[in-house]
């Protein structure tokens, strides 16, 4: 009896501390995430933290010692004697800020979520593994060690990342970990790269090439290049402005190859679906030149456009040593700042959306794979063996990557889909060393310097803006760019055929460029690079007009302008598309009888003064109504449920609706009737009224576009809801200067007076903490709603008093 | 007297040992103090759950309140906890785990030792 009490009492204490002490499914192990001792209380962080404390760590393989000043927002400002050090110091304190949103990024990018997610993201982790982001990582690293400066700064960055996560105890681990059981592993050069080949993925990973080969099949030569135009045939202005002079010899581009039937062996078939570009990824970015600003100095404004999550994308920080003091944002997991500003220049980046993706057609001998038609001839492939691990399973998921000379397969033949085998030629596998580019923009002095950092730049092809203090402002299209005959990856390419291949590269110096144009202004807003008369091929389609319309609107007319000048500029809600086409339609509606509602909506419309505000209700109606009337014209003809397809551009639909009323694509070919415009207009204004009531009740004040639109911004998991922001109710939309959609939006916003001492102002939506209950968590976010920014603090020695400093960290050599 | 002095023994030395060692020191230490002490079961589950749950609710209680509950709020919304009962859920399954363990630390004595309970 004794022994029996004994043996249940002390199972029972071990079942409990068995229990919980593992984890079940996505419950933590629950012992030490709930001990006060080592759990989720550990990482609460006070409101307001009290008396700030300074700080001296010695540390393991710093070179000399490293002074951090952190600001009132929570910026650091990095004094080092060496570019080793302050990418050391960079890395240590991005890391203690934001060390688990790099771990995940990085895991993304490596196809290594399942290690810790388990097996639900097991086809993301192949993909990335297909799409090649290990290979292309580690030629760029190659290139970037093989350079003195550029490898000083990921090895110190490497280093300051890891002497901040040796010295981490699990209590202290980001909560992130704790809730998802893992723990922090070692920093890498590699993983620098992998956060490069993220964002090259996120800017420059897509294409339509599959979506548009189907159509060619469906509509044939004709109809198709009517309706998919390579120039937008309404209106645009140029990011290098019409009639700019190409001062150059261009070299021969090769002639397009005559149809040989090899494209045509792709059947109509079904072929995997591309995910579409979504609008919302994109930017701005301008400056006006000295004779349009009271400062007598250039102002440069830019603020890219990015899905906006929490940790932030971005991490502000100052660097200053012997040979550089800059400021800016930088991209956690990356040494230097990607946008920002010295004593002497800024510089601010918009994406370019070139063409640097490319699927072509492959032919294997047999099923293994190691041999493929190209040239005549039967060539070897190269295959990469990768290895997926799985939390919770046994054995790694195995991954055989084939490649060919043109890139990775990403799409076999049978697999899932019928379609043929892929094979993806991408920019991302091409080596380069931006890391370059970054140092020498952050050591620039001139526009010299500024020109001279792009020729290492690859990609993601950016809108590179720049002004200096010697009143210089300048444009470049900046990327390489492989040289292609017109229209070249618009459709699916032959793998067999030479004369499919990327023909070389645009010379760097022949990338579309300006500087100090006549007008006065420079910008960009992702349309299109130049006008038709550049001699190269460079993309077929390019982000929509309507944002860039509105910026050199408003700088054409902009005289004696201020930073706050052009603070305002970037949170104009003014809707071009909205003053472009909605007078025709509600023209069209005057021969409808309408019912009440419908005539309020009517008047409210008619009423509007075209300007997205957050309480105005007009913008509601008119976002819905015209993301309507798209599918209402194109459905008929393109939509497909089994194969991509992808609709005619906004501008292309616009031309459609205001110079072509007679066009047969208004006509339903699904019914017997025959429909005209008429009828588009009225059946597209209806479903986006009934689709308003059902989602908000009849109008009324939940109808105010900041509530329709209901922007978010997500915490990185997607799932941990409560560390998601408050919800945000400002004004903008997709065509809008101020780019805020539901999910997308301004991810940092940045304007810089040049002068005698650079005066410049930036936030971005959150804050420079990782951490949920830290008040730099998302405290820059009030002011972006409302449209405001911060001074930036950039000090010129480690000395220079400042009230809103403070704290100070020292670094020492251990 | 006797059940005072093991309270005050589990106190201290859980709340001293959790510094180094993991969580699961709060189930050994109960434990431990009632294979070398006697007392009842029941006083000896007791003890045991209001040591630790002492120790757990306390040093829970100052981390809430230097820092707003702002992380723990947070983590009750994503385990659908009612709103302020996170300190009691935590303080409940510290104090139980170990309870348990001063019960099975009290049976494993009566094994070898003589005594009227």
């Amino acid at each position: 009896m004794k022994l029996l009490k004994a043996i249940l009492s002390v199972s029972i204490a071990l079942g409990l501390l068995y229990a919980l002490n593992r984890p079940w499914g996505p419950v933590p192990i629950l012992g030490s995430f709930l001990s006060p001792f080592t759990g989720f209380w550990q990482n609460g962080e006070p409101a307001i933290s009290g008396e700030p404390v300074d700080v001296e760590l010695s540390l393991d393989s710093l070179r000399e010692e490293v002074t951090i000043h952190y600001d009132n927002v929570g910026v650091p400002h990095i004094f080092a004697n060496n570019i080793y050090d302050v990418s050391y110091a960079q890395g240590y304190v991005t890391a203690k800020d934001r060390l688990w949103q790099m771990d995940l990024q990085v895991r993304s990018a490596a196809g290594r979520l399942s290690e810790v997610l388990g097996p639900q993201t097991v086809e993301m982790d192949r993909r990335a593994r297909r799409m090649g982001l290990g290979y292309g990582a580690e030629i760029n690293l190659k290139m970037s060690m093989s350079d003195s400066i550029t490898r000083e700064a990921i090895l110190g960055y490497t280093a300051g990342v890891n002497n901040y996560i040796l010295q981490l105890s699990p209590k202290d681990m980001p909560i992130e970990y704790k809730l998802l059981g893992y723990e922090p592993e070692a920093w890498t050069p590699l993983k620098c790269m992998y956060m490069l080949e993220n964002m090259t993925l996120t800017l420059a990973g897509r294409a339509d090439d599959l979506a548009m080969t189907n159509l060619m099949k469906r509509l044939g030569d004709g109809p198709l290049n009517n309706l998919f135009p390579d120039y937008p045939m309404l209106q645009e202005s140029p990011v290098i402005p019409a009639g700019t002079p190409w001062n150059f010899i261009p070299l021969p581009v090769p002639d397009a190859p005559r149809a040989t039937g090899d494209t045509a062996r792709v059947a109509y078939q079904s072929l995997p679906l591309s995910e579409p570009m979504v609008e919302g990824i994109g930017s701005n970015n301008w400056a006006i030149g000295a004779e349009k600003s009271a400062t007598g100095y250039p102002i440069l404004a830019n603020d890219p456009h990015l899905e906006l999550t929490l940790p932030s994308i971005w991490y502000q920080v100052q660097l200053h040593t012997p040979e550089i003091n800059v400021y800016g944002v930088s991209l956690p997991g990356i040494p230097g700042v990607v946008i920002g500003f010295n004593q002497n220049v800024a510089w601010g980046v918009t994406n370019v959306d070139a063409d640097v993706l490319d699927l072509y057609e492959i032919k294997f001998k047999d099923s293994t794979n190691s041999q493929y038609w190209y040239n005549n001839a039967w060539q070897a492939t190269r295959k990469r063996q990768e290895l997926i691990q799985v939390k919770g399973m046994p054995d790694a998921v195995q991954e055989t990557v084939i490649y060919t000379h043109h890139g990775p397969v990403m799409y076999y033949e049978g697999e899932k889909h019928n379609g043929p085998t892929l094979a993806v030629k991408w920019i991302g596998h091409e080596p380069g060393n931006n890391f370059r580019t970054f140092y020498e923009l952050n050591a620039a002095r001139n526009y010299e310097d500024y020109r001279a950092a792009l020729t290492h730049y690859v990609g993601p092809a950016q809108n590179f803006i720049f002004a200096d203090n010697g009143k210089n402002i300048a444009m470049t299209v900046n990327g390489k760019f492989p040289l292609k005959w017109k229209d070249q990856g618009k459709f699916l390419l032959d793998g067999s055929n030479p004369a499919h291949d990327w023909q070389g590269w645009i010379p760097a110096d022949q990338n579309p460029h300006v500087k100090n144009p006549p007008r006065g202004y420079l910008s960009s807003a992702n349309q299109s690079s130049t006008d038709p008369s550049y001699p190269y091929y460079i993309n077929w389609r390019f982000g929509p007009s309507e944002r860039a319309i509105r910026i050199n609107e408003r700088l054409e007319s902009m005289t004696m302008a201020n930073a706050d000048s052009l603070r305002l500029l970037q949170t104009d809600n003014f809707s071009v598309l909205a003053r472009t086409i909605l007078p025709t339609l509600l023209n069209y509606l005057k021969t409808v009888p309408l019912s009440s509602a419908q005539k309020s909506a009517v008047e409210t419309l008619t009423e509007w003064n075209f300007v997205n505000d957050a309480k105005a209700i007009a913008p509601s109606i008119f976002d819905e109504w015209i993301s309507n009337i798209g599918p209402a014209i194109w459905k008929d003809e393109i939509y497909s449920d089994s194969t991509s397809y992808k609709y005619p551009s906004r501008d292309r639909t616009l031309f459609l609706l205001l110079r072509e009323p007679d066009a047969p694509w208004f006509d339903n070919i699904r019914t017997p009737a025959k429909e005209t415009i008429n009828d588009v207009v009225y059946g597209s204004f209806k479903a986006a009224l009934d689709s308003l009531t059902i989602n908000h009740g009849p109008m009324s004040t939940s109808w105010q576009w900041a509530e329709v639109k209901g922007t978010e911004i997500k915490h990185l998991s997607r799932v941990l809801k409560p560390f998601n922001a408050p919800p945000v109710r400002n004004g903008g939309g997709a065509s809008i200067i101020n780019a805020t959609t539901k999910y997308h939006g301004p991810s940092w916003r940045m304007v810089v007076e040049l002068g005698p001492e650079p005066k410049a102002y930036g936030l971005y939506p959150g804050g420079q903490s990782g951490n949920p209950s830290s008040p730099f968590y998302t405290n820059m976010l009030d002011k972006w709603e409302k449209g405001e920014l911060n001074e930036l603090i950039y000090l010129k020695s480690s000395d220079e008093k400042n009230p809103r400093l403070t704290s100070t960290w020292t670094l020492k050599k251990k | 007297m006797k059940s005072a002095l093991n309270y005050i023994i589990i106190v201290v030395a859980t709340a001293i040992l959790q510094l180094f060692l993991p969580w699961w020191v709060i189930v050994v230490v109960p434990f431990l103090v009632y294979i070398v002490r006697s007392d009842t079961p029941l006083i000896a589950y007791i003890i045991s759950l209001a040591g630790v749950a002492t120790v757990w609710f306390a040093y829970a209680l100052f981390l809430n309140i230097s820092t707003q509950a702002s992380m723990s709020d947070r983590i009750a919304q994503i385990f659908l906890l009612p709103s302020g009962s996170i300190l009691a859920v935590v303080t409940l399954v510290g104090g139980l785990a170990a309870g348990f363990g001063g019960l099975a630390g009290h049976y494993v004595r009566q094994l070898f030792v003589k005594e009227a309970y």
